[in-house]
């Protein structure tokens, strides 16, 4: 029972990801004077991809490729199932132990290390200059997004009166949340959120920060030499990546408790929908692309200084 | 059902095989906000791997044939090729010039012609449309295309399949 | 402020909704002196070849053979649509079509007008010329019968030698045998 609502939860998920991928493009059409495709673009681009056929470029190794791709997969997977989703009572999550915000964490790092091993396994050079900009880029965005979980999770604990050893557990932060409400009426959690919204293009690749696949400079960066079905899951897995991040920071910050598990589904989606135009279409409608120094030096100095701050004052 | 109908989505490449600008200027044109080619599901890709549709411009230059053959192979099946302005289809004012290598129809199977020097926007978006009509074609195995060879006058040479 | 110009501007769009030019819908407006395609209309020729000779791309083909077939070929795959054979035509043989701007097409060897004037006799004296183009008989006779073309077609040598009243008559016999 438990594993068909999950399957049903990941599909109904994976649908609405490509859904929002469409929303985007709309909205961004319609800000810049334009019609725009339709919502349903991005699953018929989907589709479409996985009726391509043709030869891969020899210098690829393909099976390195593969498997890069089935681990990213089954990192987005593991990364929504974390998440705590719509239940018969209240929230429900599927893998649930201690630690499992770590486990979100590093299922993020993960799919970003499969950019840079299929960048890599590419060969090509425009697949490897977007692997290394995709490491330059990890290692800026990555270090504020552990110093803030650690905030986060100790704040958590310290709210809902939990044991110190299960700070990276989202039990202890729904706990809290059914303390508090609504998460962000914390002072430092509404810190912790803002920081998390302002990492979130990076975290998605979205516009200003989408350096590793610039589609203009380095045709598309790390996915240049793919096509068809492979392509098609380097697709899905953005659009994954986009609905992972979007719904954790709404079923962590912003969903209100104590719903019906119907108005806690539609609630959910909306908000997803809602939080990947703040961190993907908005910024993707009013700015360029930025340098990968200046990218890197944003996310140092801003987030960076500012994660360092909210651990300053959750430990003190 | 529209919404998985492969031909809805074309991701269109843009080749430039020794044009002069004017072409490539007006297929910038169509997915500018005053045409709007992305309401049929047309995107400009970087990458021929992804692509479905080759917007050829330009006569094939002796220096890029080389080139223009593998970026066209490099296309996955099932593609369709669109030239855009005269120089693509016939050589143009180029015409038996030292330096070409043919037009583009006498090297690989050219779907679609676009007339115009350079063609208007929308006559690019209309040629883009019929692409598309050719790639269902092509997916359901109902079409070929020959490959023409034409004299400098026009008249038909030879066609080798 | 930068980021308060730029949120204007989107509010503004978004406000006056899309400026995409309506037109799968519509048919494509083009401005008045739009240059489209060169349209040829083999009635109005004179076979002068002011066409040819300024055309700058080589798209009009022309093939005299004497006393058969003026032959007139105009590629569009080659033609640049500047207009300056339209410009030159004495007898506006060659028009523009004003209308339409999307020349798609699936195979180029039908791009193309094929056309010619073909070479009438002399009722006088049975030699072959060119015949003469409507614009200019309409211009000498007022009108564009067999009786005007007829009198229009007497070659140059007969106009010079031959009196008013012998090629009168010859029309006449040329016209009565023709009927």
């Amino acid at each position: 029972m438990t594993v068909a609502y999950w399957i049903g939860w990941l599909i109904v998920l994976s649908i609405w990801s490509f859904l929002i991928g469409g929303f985007d493009r709309k909205i961004v059409a319609r800000l810049q004077g334009r019609y725009g495709p339709p919502f349903w673009q991005n699953i018929t681009d989907f589709v479409k991809l996985l009726y391509k056929r043709g030869n891969l470029a020899t210098r690829t190794a393909t099976s390195v490729v593969d498997v890069a791709l089935i681990v990213g997969l089954v990192a987005g997977v593991l990364a929504v199932s974390v998440l705590p989703f719509a239940g018969t009572n209240g929230t429900f999550q599927v893998l649930a132990f201690e630690g499992d915000l770590i486990i979100f964490a590093y299922a993020f790092a993960l799919m970003a290390l499969v950019y840079v091993v299929v960048g890599f396994a590419g060969r090509s050079p425009y697949t490897i200059v977007g692997a290394s900009r995709e490491v330059s880029m990890l290692i800026s965005y990555e270090i504020p997004f552990i110093l803030v979980l650690v905030a986060l999770g100790y704040r958590a604990a310290l709210l809902g009166g939990a044991t110190v050893n299960s700070i990276f557990s989202m039990s202890s932060l729904m706990q809290a949340k059914s303390q508090v409400g609504i998460l962000v009426g914390d002072p430092i959690m509404l810190g912790a959120f803002l920081i998390l919204l302002v990492l979130g293009p990076a975290m998605v690749s979205a516009v200003p920060f989408d350096i590793p696949e610039a589609e203009t400079e380095i045709v598309e960066g790390y996915s240049a030499e793919l096509h068809g079905p492979r392509l098609a899951v380097m697709f899905a897995l953005k659009h994954l990546k986009l609905i992972a991040y979007s719904y954790f920071l709404w079923s962590i910050f912003l969903s209100p408790s104590g719903l019906a598990w119907w108005a806690n589904l539609l609630l959910s989606l909306l908000g997803t929908l809602v939080l990947s135009v703040a961190i993907n279409t908005i910024p993707r409608a009013v700015s360029g692309r930025f340098r990968i120094e200046q990218g890197a030096k944003f996310y140092l100095i801003g987030p960076g200084l500012a994660s360092l701050l909210l651990l300053v004052l959750v430990f003190a | 059902m529209t919404v998985l109908k492969p031909e809805k989505s074309l991701w269109i490449y843009h080749l430039n095989t020794g044009s002069c600008n004017g072409c490539d200027i007006e297929i910038l044109a169509a997915l500018t906000p005053k045409y709007d080619a992305e309401r049929f599901g047309v995107k400009l890709v970087g990458s021929p791997r992804h692509a479905d549709i080759v917007v050829a411009t330009g006569p094939v230059t002796a220096v890029a044939k080389e080139s223009v053959l593998r970026v066209l192979e490099q296309v996955p099946d099932p593609k369709a090729i669109v030239v855009t302005g005269v120089c693509g289809i016939t050589g143009g004012v180029f015409r038996g010039g030292y330096s070409l290598a043919g037009p583009l129809d006498t090297l690989v199977p050219v779907d679609v012609y676009v007339l115009g020097c350079p063609p208007k926007p929308e006559g690019i978006m209309v040629g883009i449309i019929k692409a598309a009509e050719v790639l269902e074609l092509k997916r359901r195995g109902m079409y070929t295309k020959e490959v023409v060879r034409v004299s400098e006058k026009g008249e038909v040479l030879d066609a080798v399949r | 402020m930068l980021f308060g110009e730029i949120f204007g501007k989107l509010i503004d769009t978004l406000v006056g909704g899309p400026v995409v030019k309506p037109f799968p819908k519509e048919p494509v407006k083009v401005p008045p002196k739009w240059r489209g395609k060169p349209i040829y209309d083999d009635e109005d020729c004179t076979g002068c070849r002011q066409c040819e000779r300024v055309c700058p791309a080589n798209a009009i083909t022309i093939e005299d053979k004497k006393g058969e077939f003026f032959s007139y070929e105009l590629n569009y795959g080659v033609c640049i649509y500047c207009w300056y054979c339209i410009d030159a035509c004495p007898t506006k043989a060659l028009t523009g079509d004003d209308h339409s701007g999307l020349y798609v097409s699936n195979d180029r060897t039908k791009d193309l007008i094929k056309s010619g004037v073909p070479y009438v006799e002399c009722p006088v004296c049975g030699t072959k010329v060119l015949r003469p183009s409507r614009s200019i008989v309409i211009k000498q006779f007022g009108k564009y019968d067999a009786e005007s073309l007829a009198r229009a077609s007497v070659c140059p040598k007969c106009r010079r030698e031959k009196s008013a009243e012998e090629i009168d008559q010859a029309v006449r016999d040329y016209l009565s045998a023709n009927e």
